[in-house]
């Protein structure tokens, strides 16, 4: 059927020939017209952009400015790239360019990430812009994320170095063949990461939504999968800006902490606002009042926060400690005051803190003295012991004086051996010195634990300021100077419970040797009593006497010393006190002297700061964080992206305890060819634009010339698909049956197919292309361009009704009639030009 | 030689045959008069199917035209020679060309189809002009080109749509001349359409008239228009007097 389709002449193949003809030819034409136009902007490129790789640098300024620029230029260029060569490109629009070609061992990261830094201060805000090639571009790539990123795609093979430019990552490739192989590993890495963006409700500061970048970064870093996970909120500046911040923000904590507070309390009826100035009276000289104008050694304070019906305020002028009356003033405009508003109470922590380290040095300097003393008093609290074992053993004598004295005395006259009781004598009074000397030194074991509780109790409140909430807060979470206050904190402890133990000690040993010691006191006194009475009224001891009688009660007096001193362990004593001499405390081994240093250095550390200095820069680093930090109401996370995303979502909800907010997976970065590339892509799509306008004019034109007139030749021929002659009883649906008739009518249907085929086959085959467009979507254009065509053709080209009609009558067919009469007379074409071949009358 | 019957045709909601019943001999001159719009042409050109009928029956020499296909049609229409009232000529091509056209066309070869061309101009007068195109002729020298057109296929009927019609009274008489001197020769059946009421009394054999699509009178000239029945008759009675 094909076959003899092929081989019957017939006008259907003319058509046919002239649609392959047509389309070809305009598609040739039109590919060919926009290649010349791309080869012509190429070479426009090239000659503005030099070739691949010929220059590294493009500057550009004002042409006014141009001679300062080169100088400034080549001053760079002598001074820290000798060798590289500059060269002037075209001036376009006041503007003028210059292009540097650096030399081989000047391509390197360090030059390069340095060159924003040489190049910087160009005349007339002239700026320069990196072309070295080949290179692959990473745009819109997070700074948190930046380093990170740049060492990974710097490791990929056929990457020479990666540089940053902006807020990209600039890849200068070893040669442009590995640029295919490093654009896919690129993607490899960029396709493992993502920008979690967590769109916030509105009420958050700018150092809360950084407060809660921190903690939604600690809790994704503990999901399955998060290898790295960075706050990468910061937006436009480095990393180095991100970590000045949060410094900046741990340094406003403390700097907070450190700061008087001074709390408002409004009269009744008073209403203030924040940020509003207040005036206190600064003691001096002239007494504050109101309308007077502000003096610089008032204290003015602005207010920062509500706290219920009171407000809380930061002295931005003067110290707490000048404040001398708690009557707070309004500043009015031009430092003048106003009247009373309230009442303050101010409580200044930096110097509780200050007064606190103080009391710190001090107790530990009492200890330090306390464990010198006792040192000195071990000897004593030892004489002690030895003391008593002395007494123990002059009590034995005394005891066998005593006895042999009883024994000795005479039944009936009461006489006793006067030798024995001289003996006695003498040995009661070297024990009373010896007693004496024991008392004392006791006294002083008591006086020196008496110094150790109380040193106690002061440590402990020293131990308790240095673990206060307030020094907490003032230290901030981390850091050097919480780490110390931490280890002095425990160092106090060991210290602390070390002294505990030896005043424990002491105490059991006073407690041990406290009625020991007053038995021995009483009866030495007993003694000096007998032995004086002895010495003075003589030594009868008759039975029954008072002399006996003291006699007997002496000797029960010594026996029961004795009794009483049998259980003393004396080694075991001198074991427990020789504890308490040790230097060193526990196993910790605390130094107290270095330790008091320590406490010495922190107090001195801290910030010698006025209120005024500490509310003024609170303000100035508010400003900065401000300025600086988040772009909104929301967080940027970068993280891997191979998480669950449900439990990324529950993660940070749970964080930021919203359900409100909206999470968005972002990609980290972008990848973008070279200027060149960028270029030529866009000349690509001017190309394919180039050739679909020529496509479109080519379609009118062939529109025109030649299917107008077989549209007009269908028209005359009037057939249609539905049958003429019926007729519908309704007259509106025979209205619209006629309209349908019109309008399926074969030239109409012709022109739509024709239109459509011919001008979407010919945007593929010509390579033209229409933004939004595919070339389904041409076609259908096409089509209906071709349908209003078919509405103009009999206008576009008339064909002689009268030479057709002669035609007919003469029994021609139409493919005859087309060829002989129609086409000839018709508008010169491509079917004209067909036809001349197949054409009898010539 | 041609018959119809029953012919109807219609252009939308008008009706311009109602029903055509006629016969016609070989080598009879019928002449069809009737006022402007009552179906002359629409009769003549549905003939050769110019017009397609849409309803009727049309026999020439037993062949029923209205049945044919298109290929046996254009064979047919080679047999009906057809003069149309504004001359209808291809304007690019000489008068030569115009009147060996069909024979080429059909398959002649040149030299014997610009042969019988040539004695086809010379019967209408017009051998002098023969690469003459037409835009360089008069009217009726136009005219007499498509008589020649038509009658070098030589036709076995010649169907002439008001070829006088055209043309202003000057040239009316050439072209009137062309057509007695073929009434007279005889050899053609001719059915004419025309206003020429002298030249049909002279001519037909046979005068037709139409009214509002239908015929209202044949007969002889004689008699049709001598002793006319029907309107139409009348009035061209009465334009005799003139």
């Amino acid at each position: 059927m094909l076959t003899s389709f092929f081989k019957k002449d017939s006008f259907i193949k003319d058509i046919l020939l002239l649609l392959v003809v047509s389309i070809l030819t305009s598609a040739v034409f039109a590919r060919g017209f926009a290649m010349a136009t791309d080869k012509y902007f190429a070479k426009a490129i090239t000659g503005v952009m030099g070739d691949m790789g010929q220059y590294d640098l493009l500057f550009q300024t004002k042409v006014e400015l141009k001679g300062a620029l080169v100088r400034q230029v080549e001053q760079v260029i002598e001074e820290r790239l000798p060798g590289a060569s500059l060269k002037e490109g075209i001036s376009i629009a006041g503007k003028a360019s210059y292009f540097l070609t650096l030399p081989n061992q000047y391509k390197n990261k360090s030059v390069f990430n340095s060159l924003s830094h040489y190049f910087n201060n160009l005349p007339g805000n002239g700026g320069f812009t990196v072309m070295t090639e080949p290179r692959i571009n990473i745009s819109s790539v997070p700074s948190g994320a930046f380093d990170f990123l740049s060492e990974q795609v710097a490791r990929i093979p056929g990457v020479r170095f990666t540089f940053k430019d902006g807020n990209s990552i600039g890849i200068i490739l070893k040669n442009i063949d590995v640029s295919e192989s490093v654009l896919k590993k690129i993607k490899q890495i960029l396709a493992q990461y993502q920008i979690l963006e967590v769109r916030l409700t509105s009420g958050y500061s700018q150092e809360e939504i950084m407060t809660l970048g921190k903690k939604v970064t600690q809790n994704l870093a503990g999901l399955e999968g998060a290898d790295y996970v960075r706050d990468v909120t910061m937006a436009g500046n480095g990393d180095e800006y991100q970590y000045l911040s949060n410094t900046l923000l741990e340094v406003k904590k403390f700097l907070m902490a450190y700061a008087a507070e001074v709390k408002i309390q409004p009269q009744a009826g008073e209403k203030l606002e924040m940020g509003e100035l207040l005036v206190l009276d600064g003691g001096n000289t002239q007494k504050i009042k109101s309308g007077a104008m502000l003096d610089p050694l008032q204290v003015v304070v602005k207010i920062n926060s509500k706290d219920g019906e009171a407000y809380r305020g930061l002295i931005i002028q003067g110290d707490a400690g000048f404040i001398s009356d708690n009557r707070v003033y309004r500043l009015l405009p031009e430092d003048k005051i106003g009247p009373v508003v309230g009442a303050a109470e101010v409580s200044s922590r930096k110097a509780q803190l200050v007064e606190g380290l103080d009391q710190g040095v001090k107790l530990l300097g009492q200890i330090n003295g306390a464990i010198n003393d006792f040192n000195d008093s071990t000897g004593g609290a030892g004489l002690t012991v030895s003391g008593i074992e002395k007494a123990y053993q002059q009590l034995f004598e005394v005891k066998e004086v005593l006895n042999q004295v009883e024994s000795g005395i005479d039944g009936l006259t009461g006489k006793t051996d006067s030798a024995g009781l001289v003996k006695m004598v003498r040995l009661v009074e070297g024990i009373g010195d010896d007693l004496d000397y024991l008392a004392r030194t006791f006294a002083r074991v008591q006086v020196l634990e008496n110094r150790f509780s109380k040193t106690l109790d002061g440590l402990q409140n020293a131990q308790i300021l240095l673990g206060s909430p307030l020094l907490q807060s003032a230290a901030g979470q981390s850091g050097g100077i919480a780490d110390k206050i931490s280890l002095l904190e425990d160092q106090l402890g060991i210290v602390h419970d070390s002294l505990r133990g030896r005043v424990q000690t002491l105490d059991d040993f006073i407690n041990r040797f406290n009625p020991l010691v007053a038995t021995l006191l009483t009866w030495r006194n007993k003694a000096n009593s007998f032995a004086a009475q002895v010495n003075n009224f003589g030594t009868i001891f008759t039975p029954g006497s008072a002399n006996q009688r003291q006699l007997v009660e002496m000797i029960q007096a010594t026996d029961q010393v004795l009794s009483t001193l049998t259980g003393f362990n004396p080694k075991q004593v001198k074991s427990g006190l020789k504890m308490i001499s040790d230097h060193l405390f526990g196993s910790d081994r605390v130094d107290l002297t270095a330790l008091i240093v320590q406490v010495e250095k922190f107090r001195d550390a801290l910030p010698q700061l006025l209120d005024e200095e500490i509310g003024n820069s609170v303000n100035l680093i508010d400003k900065y964080v401000d300025g600086e930090s988040t772009p909104g109401e929301r967080l940027q996370i970068f993280i891997n992206a191979e998480i669950d995303k449900d439990l990324i979502n529950a993660a940070i909800r749970d964080t930021i305890n919203s359900s409100r907010s909206t999470i968005y997976s972002l990609p980290v970065g972008t990848i973008q060819p070279d200027i060149r590339g960028e270029l030529f892509k866009i000349l690509a799509e001017v190309r394919s634009t180039i050739a679909a306008l020529v496509v479109m004019i080519l379609w009118v034109l062939i529109f025109i010339l030649d299917q107008s007139l077989i549209i007009s030749m269908l028209k005359m021929m009037d057939q249609t698909l539905l049958p003429k002659r019926r007729r519908w009883k309704h007259p509106w649906i025979d209205w619209g049956y006629r309209k349908a008739v019109k309008a399926l009518n074969l030239a109409n249907l012709y022109a739509t197919a024709v239109g459509g085929v011919w001008l979407g086959i010919c945007f593929a085959l010509a390579g033209a292309k229409i933004p939004y467009l595919n070339y389904w979507k041409v076609g259908v254009f096409g089509g209906l361009l071709g349908a209003l065509m078919s509405s103009l053709a009999v206008k576009i080209n008339p064909i002689s009704k009268d030479e057709v009609m002669a035609g007919l009558s003469l029994g021609l067919p139409y493919k005859t009639i087309m060829r002989e009469i129609v086409i000839p007379a018709g508008r010169p074409g491509v079917l004209q030009f067909l036809n001349r071949w197949k054409m009898i009358m010539k | 030689m041609l018959e119809i019957k029953g012919l109807k045709k219609s252009y939308g909601h008008k009706s311009a045959l109602k029903g055509i019943d006629l016969k016609v001999s070989q080598g009879e001159t019928v002449v069809i008069m009737g006022p402007s719009g009552c179906g002359k042409s629409t009769l003549i050109r549905c003939i050769n199917r110019l017009t397609e009928p849409d309803e009727g029956e049309i026999c020439l020499q037993n062949q029923k035209i209205t049945e044919q296909s298109l290929t046996e049609l254009l064979k047919t229409r080679q047999k009906i020679g057809f003069v149309f009232q504004h001359f209808n000529l291809i304007r690019r091509l000489s008068v030569l060309d115009n009147v060996s056209m069909p024979l080429r066309l059909h398959g002649m070869e040149l030299e014997e189809a610009e042969r019988r061309a040539e004695v086809a101009l010379e019967k209408v007068g017009l051998a002098h002009k023969l690469e003459d195109i037409p835009e360089e002729l008069s009217g009726g020298e136009q005219q007499r080109v498509g008589i020649a057109r038509a009658l070098a296929l030589e036709p076995e009927i010649m169907l002439w749509d008001e070829p006088t019609a055209s043309l202003d009274p000057i040239l009316v008489g050439e072209v009137i001349e062309v057509m007695e001197e073929l009434v007279r020769e005889g050899k053609t059946t001719m059915i004419i359409v025309t206003h020429e009421l002298f030249f049909a009394k002279r001519a037909a054999d046979r005068i037709v008239f139409m009214d509002k699509g239908k015929i209202v009178e044949a007969g002889v000239p004689e008699a049709v228009l001598e002793h006319p029945k029907s309107e139409i008759g009348r009035k061209y009675h009465s334009l005799l007097r003139y």
